[in-house]
């Protein structure tokens, strides 16, 4: 009798145990809100000029004992670019650059997800601008964790990286706008 | 060299150049009775398109392109071999005006097939695809019959000019690379004017005027579709350049070349006016300053 008690509370601590350990896969949703894409270009080989895209949504899923596991997958909408300048929004929606009539959003998707340090994973991907998909790799920092006010879980992330705008045939203007654009991505994400 | 200077020299100056060059070997190559044939124009005006388009916005990255303004480049080989083909096949009206049709008809729904379905919906997508295919069709079709009914410089001059102006329309409706392959248009098409004020027995013929035709209607259509450029825009500039027709009025007929010339481009250069102004206004007022 003693014995099957005894037994009995193990299993049960031994249970209690295994539901309190996190699930190993979490996916979150991005808050656009609180995520800021933001872009910088050359403008005639003089000064980098600022940009950034204001409809940033998608889904990260991380899976923290086996970091290959883990996923990302954004979209943007590529009409929401915005400079400070009314024009030159529109010029960037043009077919000049963006063409967002035809293109009306740009999308990443990862492919491999490799863990560099404790904070830090090293993510592969397609990155689709204007229908031409290329392949970008990116250092993606954890920047913290915590809980939001409502007391959802939420996550960030920010990763910076550097693409040629020529590869996804956006050659308008060069070399006098500069080839090279530089991106940060800063995403606050919060636990479905 | 500045960097407007360098998109002047390599999108207009150097094209018009080969244009010419191109020009002047197949005029004086091939004639016929003494009058040089046409079936080398609309090859010539291609060839500097081509190159002008290449130094302005690239190769296409992609075949069949995926943008809109790729589809310049390929449709630009299409008409400039359509142009050769009117000349050595049949010259009945009806059936060139049916092959016209059919080839804006393709073209148009090729190019517009990514705003089907996305950005326009149901029979409105339909509606735009085909109304804007006729616009380019009749435009196309009216500049054929200008064409051969008067022969001489107006018909270049005044698609030249209407090119040109276009592309100050289209610049200041956010579209800088629309702006240069019209000024490329432009600048292909002006390389026939002192050419043909040195042969004045030779026209831009219907040859040519399938790959102005081709090449700028498509660059209004995508001007439309995809900026996008207010109708009314484009309509004015389809009417600016209508004013050869003004050779045919009796009064005007019997008058002296050089004045029935000057006419046309005096009344083109109006209406060119009445669009460029408001859309200048419209631009400088919404710019700030914004300076590319």
């Amino acid at each position: 009798m003693h014995t099957r008690f005894s037994l009995s509370i193990l299993v049960a601590g031994l249970l209690s145990t295994l539901w309190a350990y996190p699930v190993a896969a979490q996916t979150y949703q991005i808050d656009p809100v609180h995520t800021s894409l933001v872009f910088r270009i050359k403008h005639m080989n003089t000064a980098y000029v600022y940009g950034r895209f204001n409809q940033v949504t998608g889904s990260i899923t991380v899976d923290e004992r086996n970091p290959a596991r883990s996923s990302v997958a954004i979209e943007v909408d590529a009409s929401s670019v915005f400079t400070a300048n009314e024009q030159r929004d529109n010029h960037l929606r043009s077919p000049d650059f963006l063409n967002v009539r035809q293109f009306p959003t740009i999308t990443f998707k990862s492919t491999e997800v490799r863990r560099v340090n404790a904070n830090t994973v090293q993510v592969k991907g397609n990155l689709t601008i204007r229908g031409v998909t290329r392949p970008v790799t990116a250092n993606v920092t954890l920047t913290g964790k915590g809980k939001n006010p409502q007391g959802r879980e939420i996550i960030g992330f920010e990763t910076t990286f550097t693409i040629r705008r020529s590869e996804f045939g956006i050659r308008y203007g060069l070399p006098a706008l500069g080839d090279e654009v530089r991106i940060t991505l800063s995403v606050e994400a919060g636990r479905q | 060299m500045s960097f407007f200077a360098q998109q002047l020299f390599w999108g207009a100056l150097l094209p018009a150049a080969i244009t010419f060059a191109v020009l002047v070997v197949s005029w004086r190559a091939w004639r016929r009775d003494g009058v040089p044939t046409h079936w080398g124009t609309p090859l010539a005006l291609a060839l500097g398109y081509l190159f002008a388009h290449w130094r302005i916005i690239g190769l296409p990255i992609s075949f069949p392109p995926v943008d809109s303004n790729e589809w310049l480049f390929v449709v630009a080989i299409v008409v400039a071999v359509w142009g050769v083909v009117e000349h050595f096949t049949s010259r009945r009206t009806l059936l060139r005006d049916a092959g016209r049709a059919v080839l804006v008809v393709v073209i148009s729904r090729l190019v517009l097939r990514p705003l089907m379905g996305n950005l326009w919906q149901g029979a409105s997508a339909t509606l735009w695809w085909l109304s804007l295919a006729l616009g380019w069709w009749l435009w196309w079709s009216v500049q054929a019959r200008l064409s051969a009914s008067v022969p001489g410089l107006s018909v270049p001059l005044v698609l030249s000019m209407v090119a040109g102006g276009g592309g100050f329309v289209l610049l200041w409706s956010n579209s800088s690379s629309l702006s240069q392959l019209s000024g490329a248009v432009a600048a292909v098409t002006g390389a026939m004017v002192p050419l043909m004020l040195w042969r004045s027995r030779v026209s831009i013929g219907s040859e040519g005027v399938a790959f102005v035709a081709g090449v700028l209607g498509l660059v209004w259509v995508n001007a439309i579709a995809f900026v996008p450029v207010p109708v009314w825009r484009i309509a004015a500039l389809a009417v600016a350049s209508l004013t050869p027709w003004l050779a045919l009025l009796p009064w005007l007929k019997p008058k002296p070349a050089w004045l029935t010339v000057t006419v046309c481009a005096v009344m083109t250069a109006i209406i060119l006016a009445m669009v460029m102004l408001p859309t200048y206004r419209a631009y400088i007022a919404s710019a700030g300053a914004y300076g590319y």
